[in-house]
């Protein structure tokens, strides 16, 4: 059992991934993403662990995350066929030494991500505002964590896996207000819209 | 690709009245903990000893070209050589790359753990001072998220394009892709021919092999390139029109194009000559390529 809370986003006490508590000290319930200082506060250990809506936990999601946890540390989503879901992995960071330096670590650095599987130091939760899904919707994770990675780095960890549900593209109006906000580039943004307007898979 | 046993490699190493040097990137290829199966100088007509030199050197093949072809010339004469020879890998060097000891020891251990079997690896350069070298830090594929996670959980990067400054290529990459365009003479050829064989092709940046680019200075080629810049202004629309990038990917390319012509004439002390300098390069850019 880790020194952990998980903050479970967007469910139940019902729906719970009975795997998840096994696993760590506490866990918390947060309504939204918008909800998550609230639940970082009832918290009492060094780290938490933010699980997105309908994210299933793997043996090796937490451990490996734990392991990197010098950073903010995201797991790889998968989706139920064991492949990536692209389109929520978030976007590296062209930070090209920095790349190196998380390669020699299996890793790489993140500029932002979608919330699926994420550990942090809870004093991080509590210091940043909070994500904005009403102003942001499905892209209010990739906006706070653009915020979080800014000032604290983040990384992808490609050994902890997180099974995710279906992707769901979202809407291009709040791609443009997270592009603004965010300082996306253009080539970034085109891809995120393309996204947002084309149903498809989220896979590569 | 098997265990390291059955892995053969052709260091193709291209020199012109480079001497003193050559003898020091040969002297550590020599030194390496994993030592290339063979070794073959392409000497690009030199003038100053260093036929003598390496007469003194038995174990290096020489392929001795009668006139200067530039980089991509002497390149495309060297790896149709290695190709013949037949090796697994052919593994390309300027003759002032100064590779560490481990060097093709950690290419090779990068070709055993990559996640994809790899058609490009290539070393970590750096210039004397420790920062990586502007002119060899490969282009990065990060618009694929799942393939530049898979390269990074094997402790990899995944690239799109890389330079000749220790990077290997692999035979049947050769076989299929055929060689560098020879009529570029300098700059780009290597970007074009990596690019090509990895529009579909996988390549991957190796952390833990590494070299030292020993050019007189740290720049890349839009700073203090004088009319040399010709080369970059016309190879770049070769490769602009040519078949190595394509869709989102060319406009990346243009944008930096652009970029680095605006850098070049921001730092050009005569602008009169540097603006004739990129107009012959935009004018022989726009023709048909030589075949």
């Amino acid at each position: 059992m880790s020194a952990v809370t998980a903050i479970v986003v967007g469910r139940t006490e019902s729906s719970f991934p009975p795997s998840v508590r096994q696993q760590v000290r506490a866990t918390e319930l947060a309504r939204s993403l918008g909800d998550i200082q609230r639940a970082a506060l009832g918290a009492t250990t060094p780290l938490v662990w933010l699980l997105g809506a309908g994210g299933r936990p793997l043996d090796d999601t937490l451990p490996a995350l734990i392991e990197h946890a010098d950073f903010p540390a995201v797991s790889l989503p998968l989706n139920s066929r064991g492949i990536a879901v692209e389109a929520l992995i978030g976007r590296v960071a062209e930070d090209v030494d920095g790349i190196l330096h998380a390669a020699r670590r299996q890793c790489a650095p993140l500029r932002h991500a979608h919330v699926c599987s994420l550990v942090l130091a809870r004093r991080l939760v509590l210091d940043l505002p909070a994500p904005d899904p009403a102003r942001f919707g499905r892209y209010a994770g990739p906006e706070w964590t653009a915020r979080l990675f800014a000032h604290h780095g983040g990384e992808l960890v490609p050994a902890s896996r997180i099974v995710v549900e279906e992707w769901m593209p979202g809407s291009p109006m709040h791609v443009l207000r997270v592009a603004r906000t965010s300082r996306w580039g253009t080539g970034e943004t085109i891809r995120e819209l393309a996204r947002a307007v084309r149903p498809g898979s989220g896979e590569a | 690709m098997s265990g390291d046993e059955v892995t053969t490699v052709c260091a193709v190493v291209l020199t012109h009245n480079r001497c003193a040097v050559l003898e020091e990137c040969l002297d550590r290829l020599e030194r390496q903990s994993r030592p290339p199966d063979q070794t073959l100088v392409v000497d690009n007509a030199s003038r100053d000893g260093t036929a003598t030199m390496l007469d003194g050197r038995p174990a290096v093949e020489v392929l001795r070209l009668p006139e200067n072809l530039g980089a991509a010339g002497g390149f495309a004469a060297g790896i149709r050589a290695a190709h013949a020879r037949d090796t697994d890998w052919i593994w390309l060097l300027d003759d002032d790359t100064l590779v560490d000891e481990t060097c093709l020891e950690a290419l090779l251990d990068g070709a055993r753990r990559a996640p994809r079997p790899a058609s490009v690896l290539s070393s970590v350069v750096r210039w004397r001072d420790s920062s990586l070298h502007p002119m060899n830090v490969p282009v990065l594929r990060l618009g694929r998220r799942a393939d530049f996670a898979a390269a990074a959980a094997a402790g990899l990067v995944a690239i799109r394009a890389a330079s000749w400054v220790s990077t290997m290529v692999r035979h049947d990459a050769v076989t299929q892709h055929g060689l560098p365009p020879a009529h570029y003479f300098v700059w780009l050829e290597d970007i074009e021919y990596t690019g090509r064989i990895l529009r579909e092709g996988t390549g991957y940046w190796v952390p833990e092999s590494t070299a030292t680019h020993a050019t007189a200075r740290p720049v890349g080629t839009s700073t203090g390139s004088g009319e040399r810049f010709y080369f970059k202004a016309r190879n770049q629309l070769w490769i602009l029109r040519g078949p190595a990038f394509q869709g989102f990917e060319r406009l990346v390319f243009a944008r930096s194009y652009l970029r680095s012509v605006a850098t070049y004439m921001t730092q050009s002390e005569d602008k009169p000559e540097a603006l004739r300098t990129v107009a012959r390069g935009v004018r022989d850019g726009l023709r048909r390529e030589p075949t």
